[in-house]
């Protein structure tokens, strides 16, 4: 293997910030402050105690922010309109690659109650999960559900968070729930519950930061944030949906469950 | 290994660029769409258009704290089952990441939009290994399948007519011919789903790093990234050195900021935190994560302080989108990664003052690229600075006086105006010598000899046998204390 050379690159930027830098201990205490500022502190206890009609007014704002990134918003009352919802898409729309229609979903809470094999049993479309199981061939495992994940033209998730401002769903990385879910079919669904919704990056950023169980977890080893379906504008800045990621996004809040 | 600089070209590459009309036209377009609609987005910003000087600070605090920043970085990066490794120059980098290749069996590379693997000459060396290498970004793609380079940093293909685009597909992917952009992109789409699946290695660059999380990021409107980060086995992102910040925090503005240079977005489409590999157990993600961290050149800039600055930049192109020079010549002139105004600092100062010096000379110092910055970058000043040290020769950047003769005459130029009676004197005589150079009445529209390079491109007015010295000592003019 290759030296690794660390410990001299380091040097050199030090030696390149100048004789007259302080010593790292000093700054190291400046660039990672320890305390909770007053500001983030009032943010949090705001998002914490926030009223249900303010949740309704981010429902509003997250909504209007969608439509010009061609996401589909759309409230729902509980858990069985979010199923019947997702099995009308199911029925309605094509698959792009191949003839077959399958759906994977993550192993999460929220999904298991949805209890999508049972709705879309009877338009026969199976639904495979990206659950795994521990006693079993991990390496077998992971290869199935890549093979499903890849046949199947709807990925159903849930979120950590949604953001209304920028219509921005938030998506840590934990066992059983697939990172490809949301990118390889060609339908990405989201479903969230209204009290996860947030204002912007600035209230979700000091969650992250200062909220006592996001503070414990860590932001896992991979965390993604999806603002619609995949774009691109590079053939003469003409704006195209599904580059390489979904076509088609939708999220379904829902306000009791 | 093969220099990504040809900066030399600078004034053959201009010219050829300036008398293509269809380039003219599309960069007129980009910066018609682009330029207006991100100023108007700075000014939204619940911050204020003040924003932009926190947005610099956050920067300037960051780089002045690399060394601890970076190996906080690496440390939580370790922890989290990835590999870092520092990378002093360009061949450094480029062996470590086919040494990773070869390690792992590799054939097939996916890889999403990255400068700074242009600026190491990576794909021609995964090529020469016989490593197929695939850019996934449909306009890097584009230029790909063209055999061609960048020419902006975040539509690499702009300089592309569908129609051409059109023409290109039809011949490379086997399609019927059209020019219908969604079609195309579909085609794209098909063709580079069967890369993805079957590519052996990921190769990103990296946008943000944060240190104290120990994740670096990516920014992707298409979902390449995310795609090459994902689905091979390996993942290998590069990431220049200055690309690190403190915190979470710091990432509130600085996306926001980003997305807006960038695109006139209010947040890219996809954003990536990535600190290690997917762990065994979890159902998808590479088995390795390799971090490799780029010096090539930054450190001497870091050590410079009228320099420094230029590592804040985070490398969106919305200077690009405002500067007339790079509306007018486009990226190819450059002759490098980095076009427009960050490319007419960054490049002098990693491929070497003398042999980028055109491209410094050749921007107007207008300022556009300042006010447009999300990071407030002074540019401006920083072109005056480099023009300085190619004027004066600069022993730390190996800078050669770019013409003798200019020195000496601006040094004379500097002693008379110094001295009144000698500056008299001289323009007097001056005045009475042109009559024999310039056409009656007219401007001087050609001096002779080695001063013919000053009137290539403009006229020499004439000295005015009354010279406003003269005039100024008989002129009525009102007391200095009505004045103020």
């Amino acid at each position: 293997m290759i030296q690794n050379h660390r410990t001299s690159f380091i040097n050199t930027i030090r030696q390149s910030l100048g004789p007259d830098i302080e010593s790292v201990d000093i700054r190291r205490k400046r660039i990672f402050p320890m305390t909770l500022s007053k500001v983030s502190q009032n943010l949090l206890q705001e998002v914490q105690s926030r009223p249900p009609k303010d949740r309704e007014k981010l429902l509003a704002r997250l909504m209007d922010q969608a439509v010009p990134l061609n996401l589909h918003v759309t409230p729902v009352e509980d858990l069985k309109d979010a199923a019947r919802q997702i099995a009308a898409l199911a029925r309605e729309k094509k698959p792009e690659w191949g003839s077959d229609k399958a759906l994977i979903r993550w192993s999460h809470p929220l999904l298991d109650a949805l209890d999508l094999e049972s709705v879309l049993a009877e338009q026969h479309i199976p639904v495979h999960t990206t659950a795994m199981y521990p006693k079993a061939d991990l390496q077998q495992q992971k290869k199935s559900i890549r093979k499903n994940t890849i046949a199947s033209f709807m990925g159903i998730t849930a979120a950590d968070y949604c953001l209304a401002d920028t219509a921005t769903i938030v998506m840590k990385t934990r066992p059983h729930q697939g990172r490809a879910v949301s990118l390889v079919p060609s339908i990405h669904v989201a479903v969230l519950k209204q009290d996860q919704l947030l204002t912007n990056l600035t209230e979700l950023y000091t969650i992250l930061d200062f909220e006592k169980k996001e503070q414990k977890q860590g932001l896992t080893h991979h965390m993604v944030f999806i603002s619609g379906p995949s774009k691109t504008a590079d053939i003469e800045l003409t704006m195209v949906h599904g580059a390489h990621g979904p076509k088609e996004m939708h999220i379904f809040v829902v306000r009791s469950c | 290994m093969d220099n990504p600089f040809t900066t030399e070209q600078y004034m053959a590459k201009s010219r050829q660029a300036i008398s293509d009309e269809r380039l003219q036209g599309a960069l007129a377009g980009v910066q018609a769409r682009l330029g207006p609609a991100t100023q108007k987005m700075y000014s939204t910003q619940p911050e204020g258009p003040g924003i932009r000087h926190q947005a610099h600070d956050i920067r300037q605090r960051c780089i002045e704290n690399l060394d601890i920043l970076l190996e906080e970085l690496a440390d939580k990066v370790a922890e989290n089952g990835g590999k870092v490794f520092f990378a002093k120059d360009a061949a450094q980098a480029v062996s470590y990441c086919l040494e990773v290749a070869k390690e792992h069996g590799v054939k097939t590379v996916v890889k999403g939009k990255s400068m700074v693997t242009e600026e190491v000459g990576l794909n021609q060396a995964l090529e020469a290994q016989g490593i197929d290498v695939a850019e996934t970004d449909l306009g890097e793609y584009i230029i790909q399948l063209a055999g061609e380079k960048p020419s902006h940093i975040i539509a690499p293909a702009i300089h592309k007519t569908r129609e051409q685009v059109g023409q290109l597909f039809a011949e490379k992917l086997g399609i019927d011919y059209i020019s219908d952009p969604a079609v195309l992109t579909q085609a794209a789409r098909a063709a580079l789903r069967e890369k993805f699946l079957a590519a052996d290695m990921g190769i990103t660059g990296c946008n943000l790093a944060c240190a104290e999380t120990g994740h670096i990021t990516t920014v992707s409107n298409e979902g390449n990234i995310r795609m090459s980060s994902t689905l091979p086995r390996v993942h290998v992102a590069f990431m220049g050195m200055e690309r690190v910040v403190a915190t979470l925090q710091d990432h509130d503005i600085l996306f926001r900021l980003l997305s807006c240079g960038a695109a006139a977005q209010k947040l890219g489409g996809y954003i990536s935190y990535v600190g290690g590999p997917g762990p065994v157990d979890y159902p998808d993600g590479p088995e390795a994560f390799h971090l490799i961290i780029i010096d090539n050149g930054r450190s001497r800039i870091l050590a410079d302080p009228a320099f420094r600055e230029m590592l804040c930049c985070i490398r969106c192109s919305a200077c690009l989108n405002v500067c007339p020079v790079y509306g007018k010549i486009g990226g190819h002139a450059y002759g490098s990664p980095y076009s427009g105004p960050v490319g007419a600092v960054v490049t002098p100062l990693l491929a070497g003052l003398n042999r980028a010096r055109d491209l410094c000379l050749g921007e107007t110092l207008c300022g556009a690229c300042k006010e447009a910055c999300p990071v407030d970058i002074d540019l401006p000043r920083m072109l005056r600075e480099l023009r300085f040290r190619l004027a004066e020769g600069d022993e730390t950047w190996e800078a050669t006086p770019v013409s003798r003769p200019e020195k000496y005459a601006m040094d004379a130029f500097a002693w008379f105006t110094c001295h009144p009676f000698a500056y008299g004197s001289a323009l007097f005589s001056a005045s009475r010598l042109q009559t024999l150079a310039y056409e009656k009445g007219g401007p001087i529209r050609q001096l002779p000899g080695p001063l013919a390079g000053w009137t290539r491109s403009r006229n020499l007015r004439k000295i005015s046998s009354r010279p406003f010295r003269t005039r100024w000592k008989s002129m009525k003019r009102p007391k200095l204390r009505t004045m103020l």
